[in-house]
């Protein structure tokens, strides 16, 4: 089901800036809308939010279908086609993939991902580096990242938390596990 | 009768003194120039010039006066016999040097003799001045090395003679010359006039002739000094014009006498054709490594067979015993037995140097059997303490040896212990200590020397023989326990290696094995929710289980070949044996009474990592019960702390099949299982010596087929040292 009307938080959360900016944006009549009667909250309508994000060449892709975007980045064709299918059968989940740290880093930035499914051996860097350069973004801080690793070493999970993973999941893994833990993160 | 002066005490100094007068005492005999001695003293001439007093006091003095005195060919056969006692060439003495200033003394105390106006003239005053330095010969010839070291210091730092000699050889050459002399059976002038020729003679002397004759000694012991012959010293014109006033000498008489006296000698020298005899060849006596033994034999030694001999005896006794092993021990004992057999000796101590410690043998004869009173291995000091001379004299000059003589005196109640040395390669290698109180030890002091030379030698060999074997041994123990340790040390590494490798092939496998196995699951998981038959759905179910024992089994391991870092704390053994208990009782069908446990001190700790200890306990009384039937399995867990403060061991004994050695042997080897297959993938003991490995304990069993086994845990009560 889609909106018609976006909170300014909403908004936010689309455009991927913060709220504040959204507020300044609404204030100055660069972003078009209106407050509800009797009080002072802002509202926007769907067709002045699409506008704005064209006026200011915001992909529309959150907007589009509502959906939260998965990154699934895993070297294995066959785990990649595995989580696509899963997820995109799931509903709730619009997918892209990598296959490299390198790939991965270039679908952040365009794809802007919820959650990344990041597997830990990559062929060029490792989980723990894509993790790093990710946190080091404040612009992906509320992006989530997830470890499915077949390395279960304490040590290495450890390492992997303190350079910015959510959570880790090990190989083999029941599927339905991991789509509650992806819900729960991701409060759907 | 006399008190003259003695060679001070000290300490030690008095042993050494003895040790070093007994071995002059000893060399003395070697060479025998007494004979001869008596024929120049006694020598009287029946020229007109016996009276050389009255006529050479009114005119100038000659060579003349001394030649007609002396009879020549008795002096040359002396001098060349005596230059035996120096039969080596190891000594710095000047023989050209010594000879002269000896003959420079002889031909003044003659003159002086003259000069006192005595009536009778015998040679006594010549013969007593020429030997009145006989003590450097004994010194020279029975210690070199030490005397060398005087010589160096008495003329490079003009240190007083006596003293530095007392001080390095253990006497002076005045008692050395005494001792010789007194040996020789000399003239009672001549012993005194070796004796007292650096010193005044006490007033304890009361034949007044003989006073007075040595003071014609040390008066002509001054002129020469002061004619600045060679050797001289201690002379003072202090000492010449006392002694001219006692002798009732003009001093003027003297002093003319003192200039004319070199002149005089040289034409006496050359009459004696001195230097001849010293360029005479001395190497005929061969030199070998003891000065003493180098001497020729005696005439009368050709009459002697070595079948006739004690040493003999004893050398064969020394060959026909060497059934033993070939020890430092079994030598000193066998040359003690064969001494004691040959020469019917009531005790004998031997001793030898050992590498590290130096090994003392004594032994007395019982009956028909040498009774080994004891062994001991004492050290007897640095090598290098050792005095050089004792590798060429046969007896002991050094006080080293002093420890060693007072245990055997203690030991076997000697009353004189007198020690001799066997040399090997010149360097001392043992030694044998007689009792010179024991009658029968003169045996051996009586023997000639090319005997004693011969047992020596044998004796040496037996014991360098020894040596050498003992030194081969232990080396040989030092190389086969480096040998072992090397391999151990490689079986360890080799261990090491190896989990090193399957830590490393199982991460490998880990990550390129996990990820077909996820395929496979979540496959078969999403396959599953498809399906409606329930027949298809277990199917997939079972495939989907299969992919996750494989991943188990790699992450087992992964996780035997490197296992976590061990997070330690103290553990109460007796809190951890109940959780234990329990965790049993909870996990599976086995009654509280079929696991007992004896705790033998509630308050037994050890310091290991809590999880991984259940975690190996759990393996073990797994094992138990794959072993046993449930019902009948009976675990029995003690903890002992008694074997050490460091440690506690826990042992779970169980009632199970037991295994056979060569399964025991393999019961920790990863994936060893001798149980059908399917009942365990072999890992859980080899997993549980891992993580006491990991932990600092060790795991360890017994087991018996039909009877059980019993596992044992050694588990450190403290902290790692850092």
């Amino acid at each position: 089901m889609v909106k018609s009307v976006y909170t300014t938080g909403e908004v936010a959360a689309i455009c991927k800036v913060s709220q504040q900016t959204v507020i300044r944006c609404f204030d100055s009549g660069r972003l078009r809308g209106f407050r509800v009667p009797g009080s002072r909250f802002r509202r926007i309508p769907r067709d002045n939010l699409i506008a704005f994000m064209k006026e200011n060449e915001i992909p529309l892709d959150q907007l589009a279908s509502g959906r939260k975007r998965v990154l699934v980045v895993d070297d294995d064709q066959a785990i990649v086609d595995m989580f696509t299918e899963l997820l995109e059968r799931d509903g709730r989940f619009e997918v892209r993939t990598a296959q490299t740290g390198y790939d991965a880093g270039i679908a952040t930035q365009q794809f802007r991902p919820d959650v990344m499914l990041l597997d830990f051996k990559l062929p060029d860097i490792n989980g723990n580096v894509v993790c790093r350069t990710v946190r080091s973004q404040s612009e992906f801080e509320h992006m989530k990242i997830i470890i499915i690793s077949g390395v279960a070493d304490p040590d290495e999970i450890a390492d992997l938390r303190a350079a910015g993973a959510d959570d880790f999941i090990r190989k083999p893994f029941e599927i339905e596990q991991v789509i509650c833990r992806m819900a729960d993160m991701l409060k759907l | 009768m006399l008190s003259g002066r003695e060679v001070s005490h000290t300490g030690t100094g008095i042993a050494k003194t003895r040790a070093v007068r007994q071995a002059i005492e000893r060399y003395c005999p070697c060479v025998d120039s007494s004979a001869l001695l008596q024929t120049l003293t006694a020598h009287s001439s029946d020229s007109p010039q016996s009276h050389i007093g009255k006529t050479t006091i009114e005119r100038d003095y000659s060579s003349a006066n001394v030649l007609d005195c002396i009879d020549v060919s008795a002096t040359r056969a002396f001098i060349r016999q005596s230059r035996r006692l120096l039969s080596h060439n190891e000594s710095t003495l000047d023989e050209a040097a010594f000879w002269r200033h000896s003959l420079t003394v002889a031909v003044a105390a003659q003159l002086i003799g003259g000069l006192r106006g005595l009536d009778e003239f015998s040679n006594a005053l010549f013969s007593a001045g020429l030997t009145h330095d006989f003590g450097h010969l004994v010194l020279a010839g029975c210690f070199p090395r030490s005397y060398n070291r005087a010589v160096h210091r008495i003329f490079r730092e003009n240190e007083p003679v006596t003293e530095v000699e007392t001080e390095l050889v253990g006497v002076d050459h005045c008692t050395a010359g005494r001792l010789l002399l007194r040996n020789w059976n000399a003239d009672p002038l001549l012993q005194y006039a070796a004796w007292l020729h650096h010193n005044w003679p006490q007033s304890t002397i009361t034949d007044a002739n003989l006073e007075a004759d040595i003071k014609t000694v040390i008066l002509a012991h001054a002129v020469a000094g002061n004619a600045k012959t060679e050797l001289c010293s201690g002379s003072s014109i202090g000492v010449m014009e006392r002694s001219c006033e006692d002798l009732k000498v003009p001093i003027e008489r003297i002093r003319k006498l003192t200039r004319q006296l070199p002149g005089i000698v040289a034409e006496v020298d050359d009459k004696l054709d001195l230097a001849r005899i010293l360029h005479e060849d001395n190497s005929n006596i061969v030199r070998t490594m003891a000065p003493v033994s180098a001497i020729p034999p005696f005439p009368d030694d050709t009459s002697r067979t070595s079948s006739e001999s004690p040493l003999a005896t004893a050398i064969a006794g020394l060959a026909r015993s060497g059934g033993d092993r070939p020890t430092v021990m079994n030598a000193c004992l066998r040359i003690a037995s064969s001494v004691i057999n040959a020469f019917g000796i009531g005790r004998v101590g031997v001793f030898a140097m050992h590498k590290e410690s130096g090994i003392l043998v004594a032994a007395t004869p019982t009956g028909n059997n040498i009774e080994r009173l004891t062994q001991r291995r004492d050290c007897l000091g640095p090598a290098d303490t050792f005095a050089a001379d004792w590798a060429i004299s046969e007896s002991c000059s050094s006080t080293a040896i002093e420890p060693i003589l007072e245990r055997v005196t203690c030991l076997l109640e000697m009353v004189d212990p007198f020690p001799i040395h066997f040399v090997s390669g010149g360097d001392l290698s043992a030694g044998m200590i007689l009792d010179n109180a024991d009658p029968a030890a003169n045996g051996y002091v009586a023997l000639y020397n090319w005997e004693k030379q011969a047992f020596l030698t044998v004796a040496a060999a037996e014991v360098t023989h020894a040596q050498h074997t003992d030194n081969l041994e232990q080396q040989l123990e030092l190389f086969a326990a480096n040998c072992r340790k090397t391999s151990d040390d490689q079986g360890s590494k080799v261990q090491q290696a190896s989990l090193g490798m399957i830590a490393e092939m199982a991460a490998g496998a880990a990550h390129e094995l996990n990820n077909p196995l996820a395929v496979i699951s979540g496959r078969a998981q999403m396959l599953k929710a498809d399906l409606v038959d329930p027949q298809l759905s277990r199917q997939v179910a079972i495939i989907d289980e299969q992919a996750r024992l494989a991943s188990a089994i790699i992450s087992e391991l992964m996780s035997f070949a490197k296992p976590p870092v061990a997070s330690r704390s103290q553990i109460n053994v007796r809190q951890w044996i109940n959780r234990l208990r329990q965790y049993w009782q909870e996990h599976s069908t086995i009654r509280s009474d079929q696991i007992c446990a004896t705790i033998s001190d509630p308050t037994l700790a050890v310091f290991a990592d809590a999880e991984q200890l259940t975690e190996a306990a759990v393996a073990i009384i797994s094992n138990s019960i794959e072993a046993s039937s449930p019902q009948k399995l009976r675990v029995l867990i003690n903890s002992d702390s008694s074997a050490s403060d460091d440690t506690v061991v826990v042992s779970f004994e169980d009632n199970g099949c037991g295994m056979a050695p060569d399964v025991l042997k393999h019961a920790c080897d990863p994936f060893f299982s001798y149980r059908p297959a399917g009942r365990g993938r072999g890992l859980g003991l080899s997993r549980a010596a891992r993580l006491l490995e990991n932990n600092g304990g060790k795991l360890w069993m017994q087991s018996t087929v039909g009877a059980g086994t019993k596992v044992f845990l050694t588990l450190p009560t403290r902290p790692p040292r850092a």
